[in-house]
């Protein structure tokens, strides 16, 4: 005669309830947890394309460049002695210590990386830069 | 088929009286055992009632035995016999003590069945000064000084014993009725299917968002893992600060108040250090220099200052 006890019956299925509630609510933290994680890297993501976009593009980098020397040799007399995307030698015969600063400034608020800077000469109306960023 | 035979084999009967066990077919009772009940274990009514089939006796029960009776806490069987039925009315707690001083195990017990539906006979002697006689249809028992010589309980063949419409024991008192216990029981199986099912949907959003999550960095072109990810977004960063930094250096540097205290001849960087080279209009505006770098540089330090020929040359450490 096999029979069980109501009451532990009722203790068992109390228990079956308690471990399914307790299931739902690990995968309901398990479900706040992957969009927190999806969110952090979505942003991560998005951060490093961003800065790639900034940084690490060369082709962005030498429209940069282009347009720099565009505007400059518009508004400044002087001449370019060797520019690329990589390295601009720079001279400028008739200048003002303003204007050498406007240059200067102008070259360096550029997202470009540079690796070296070459200035000389800035007060006597004649200026000469050398600069080499990253590729 | 050759189961089924051996489990008729192994069945085995003890019928049991107030007095005692009265009939049994093994010394030991540690096996599986059918156990009959003497009338007086139970009450007994044969009645006529306008229902068709036995379980719908159930709600007729009480009250037909409430006169023969004061226990409250009776179960009931009813057995139906042509156009009558046969009711049953037992007391759980009364035959599980009854077994229990036999030293019967009730978990050995397979069915408890009732005499009444068990002997087909018209006089049994119970071997204990006791008979049982079927008198208008209804087995009593009675002295065996006022029955007729019958049968000898030893002497009948347990295969004669009718075994059917057994019924099992209640073994747990509970303080909660039973239909109370089922109530409280079904909503909470519901409870558990809602949860189960709510569960189980949850369990696939996690999975899609897992493979969404790992779709991510491909989405955008870059490596699979987070580590390497995280790899490029911190040189990715450096390079930003050290870049900020150089400019902001260079900005400071720019800003120097040249105008009539001199002017840059020559200012170098490269990656780790820097040299300023100005011309001084006067030889004492050297300290206006020095002072300028003292408070406003916050990136990089100055690593050697020499005047010659009123040329200020200062290294930085970048």
């Amino acid at each position: 005669m096999k029979q069980f006890n109501p009451l532990l019956v009722l203790a068992f299925i109390v228990l079956v309830l308690l471990f399914v509630v307790s299931l739902k609510y690990h995968e309901e933290t398990r479900h706040s947890a992957l969009i927190e994680q999806s969110q952090k890297l979505e942003k991560i993501a998005q951060k490093i394309v961003t800065l790639k976009k900034t940084w690490q593009n060369s082709s962005f980098q030498e429209k940069k460049i282009q347009n720099f020397l565009k505007n400059i040799s518009a508004k400044h007399i002087g001449f370019t002695k060797h520019a690329s995307y990589d390295f601009l030698d720079l001279d400028f015969n008739k200048t003002t210590p303003s204007a050498s600063k406007y240059i200067l400034n102008t070259l360096i608020n550029q997202n470009t990386r540079i690796l070296a800077l070459d200035v000389n000469k800035i007060n006597n109306s004649s200026l000469s830069i050398k600069i080499r960023i990253a590729k | 088929m050759f189961q089924w035979l051996s489990k008729q084999k192994d069945h085995h009967v003890v019928v049991l009286d107030k007095g005692g066990i009265v009939y049994k077919d093994i010394v030991s009772l540690d096996k599986k055992i059918d156990v009959v009940l003497l009338p007086s274990f139970y009450w007994f009514v044969e009645k006529k009632l306008p229902i068709r089939f036995a379980f719908q006796a159930k709600e007729y029960l009480p009250s037909i035995f409430e006169s023969l009776t004061t226990s409250a806490k009776l179960s009931y069987l009813a057995i139906q016999k042509e156009d009558i039925f046969w009711l049953f009315a037992y007391d759980d707690q009364d035959i599980l003590k009854a077994l229990e001083k036999e030293n019967i195990n009730i978990s050995n017990v397979k069915k408890v069945y009732f005499a009444q539906n068990v002997f087909n006979d018209v006089a049994i002697d119970l071997d204990n000064n006791y008979s049982l006689i079927n008198i208008n249809g209804i087995l009593t028992r009675i002295p065996s000084t006022l029955a007729a010589n019958g049968k000898k309980i030893s002497q009948i063949s347990k295969n004669n014993f009718n075994l059917t419409k057994g019924i099992s024991l209640k073994r747990y008192k509970s303080f909660i009725g039973e239909s109370f216990l089922y109530k409280l029981i079904i909503p909470i199986i519901l409870i558990i299917l809602l949860y189960v099912v709510d569960t189980a949907q949850l369990l696939y959003v996690n999975k899609n968002l897992l493979q969404q999550k790992n779709e991510i960095f491909s989405k955008y072109n870059l490596p699979n893992t987070t580590f390497q990810n995280k790899s490029i977004l911190m040189q990715l960063k450096n390079t930003y600060k050290i870049q900020k930094n150089l400019r902001n250096f260079i900005e400071t540097i720019m800003s120097a108040p040249y105008g009539t205290h001199g002017f840059i001849t020559l200012f170098k960087i490269n990656q780790k250090s820097s040299v300023l080279s100005i011309k001084l209009a006067k030889a004492s505006d050297v300290n206006i220099f020095k002072n300028y770098f003292k408070q406003k540089l916050t990136i990089g330090n100055i690593k050697s200052i020499v005047v010659r020929n009123s040329i200020l040359t200062v290294e930085f450490n970048l």
